[in-house]
């Protein structure tokens, strides 16, 4: 039985910046606030020193893990994507990775038209492009925090 | 009859293979191998782009124009040097009216571009618009993101933009049209594949999207299918 408070975060790297920092913090925050659901962290290679105990896990053991799943960049979408046992996909879209790299129309409409697949905008201007362009994304976040995304995950 | 059609993105040369069953069309770019590929598969005819055409292509055409239909397509503007070097020995095509080019009428693929799979459900948010070029036009421009949030969505191999969403095929552009309610006219281009596909027509005036007079916009256009004017030139 699927728990769908349960989230996976799959990276194919952390890396001691702003954004692993943000991940690891959101995992450990969840953990502390809702203590009987499982969060872990995806990814194949750490840089980051995990000071905030947050559980971590190769991405190959991602396609087992039966919750929601929370990516933030496209490689990470597709692997996401491609897990049979989750429930939803979250993309965390801080840019617009088609604008600039011109590919079949299919590729993008295969990764952000999936029914499984909920985007997060991180400003308007990313919200307002991908309605144009895609689908609305269910929401607006500038800060990757437990606190901004405590009310969809 | 097999043909080699040079690859340019253009409409005429994306929708040669959807000509029909009479013919047999290889589409591919020349890489300085244009005979290798005549010895190696002997093609019937060969159709040109004169925007890619080098000094290779000019002698092949010298050197087998008398025994092979050659076409040579002026996709930008007539090259009046092209015609005189190259005049009998190939058939010059071109938009524009000028000695020695015969002008392209407007050409469609009835059976890709038709209502016969329409689907029952058109998405009434989105505004369709196919361009050719590297440049969006620019009274286009003015509507699009983030002049506007008007959900027009073009399709492009070179135009950078987020309202650009890739490259599609002429199949998949007949798929488009028929489970979409707007098509913007720019130019004269997939105004009557829009319309054959079910959609209205829309354009742009003052900056604003009004919905066109289809038949008003259509009675300006005369078009036969590319099958019959390829078996015409060949």
């Amino acid at each position: 039985m699927i728990n769908n408070k349960d989230l996976g975060i799959i990276t194919y790297s952390i890396y001691p910046d702003m954004l692993g920092s943000s991940q690891m913090e959101l995992i450990r925050d969840c953990s502390i606030h809702n203590p009987y659901n499982q969060y872990v962290i995806f990814t194949s290679y750490s840089q980051i020193i995990n000071t905030t105990k947050s559980p971590i896990l190769h991405l190959s053991h991602s396609k087992f893990f039966e919750g929601n799943l929370l990516v933030f960049d496209l490689d990470s979408l597709k692997l996401a994507q491609q897990c049979i046992k989750k429930s939803l996909v979250y993309f965390y879209s801080s840019n617009i990775p088609w604008a600039k790299n011109i590919r079949n129309y299919q590729y993008w409409h295969g990764l952000f038209l999936d029914d499984n697949t909920k985007i997060i905008a991180a400003s308007q201007e990313i919200f307002d492009i991908y309605s144009i362009a895609w689908k609305k994304p269910i929401c607006i976040k500038e800060q990757i925090t437990y606190e901004s995304f405590k009310d969809i995950i | 009859m097999n043909i080699f059609a040079q690859y340019c993105d253009t409409k005429l040369i994306n929708s040669l293979a959807y000509t029909g069953n009479d013919h047999n069309v290889a589409c591919a770019t020349i890489n300085n191998d244009l005979y290798r590929i005549h010895y190696q598969y002997a093609f019937d005819a060969y159709v040109f782009c004169d925007s890619l055409a080098n000094e290779e292509i000019h002698c092949f055409i010298k050197d087998f124009g008398n025994t092979k239909r050659i076409i040579y397509y002026h996709d930008k503007s007539i090259n009046h040097q092209a015609i005189a070097q190259l005049q009998h020995l190939c058939t010059h095509i071109g938009h524009e009216q000028q000695d020695g080019v015969l002008l392209m009428p407007y050409l469609v693929l009835p059976n890709v571009f038709n209502t016969d799979l329409r689907s029952t459900k058109r998405d009434n948010q989105q505004i369709l618009c196919f361009l050719y070029g590297d440049t969006i036009p620019p009274n286009l421009d003015s509507v699009l993101y983030p002049s506007t949030t008007l959900p027009i969505k073009i399709f492009s191999k070179t135009i950078e933009h987020p309202q650009n969403l890739g490259i599609i095929t002429e199949q998949e552009k007949a798929q488009l049209l028929q489970t979409s309610t707007f098509y913007l006219v720019d130019g004269k281009d997939y105004l009557v594949e829009a319309y054959l596909c079910g959609c209205s027509l829309v354009k742009l005036e003052n900056g604003e999207i009004k919905i066109c007079d289809t038949k008003e916009v259509l009675e300006q256009i005369t078009y036969i299918s590319y099958h019959q004017f390829v078996n015409s030139i060949l």
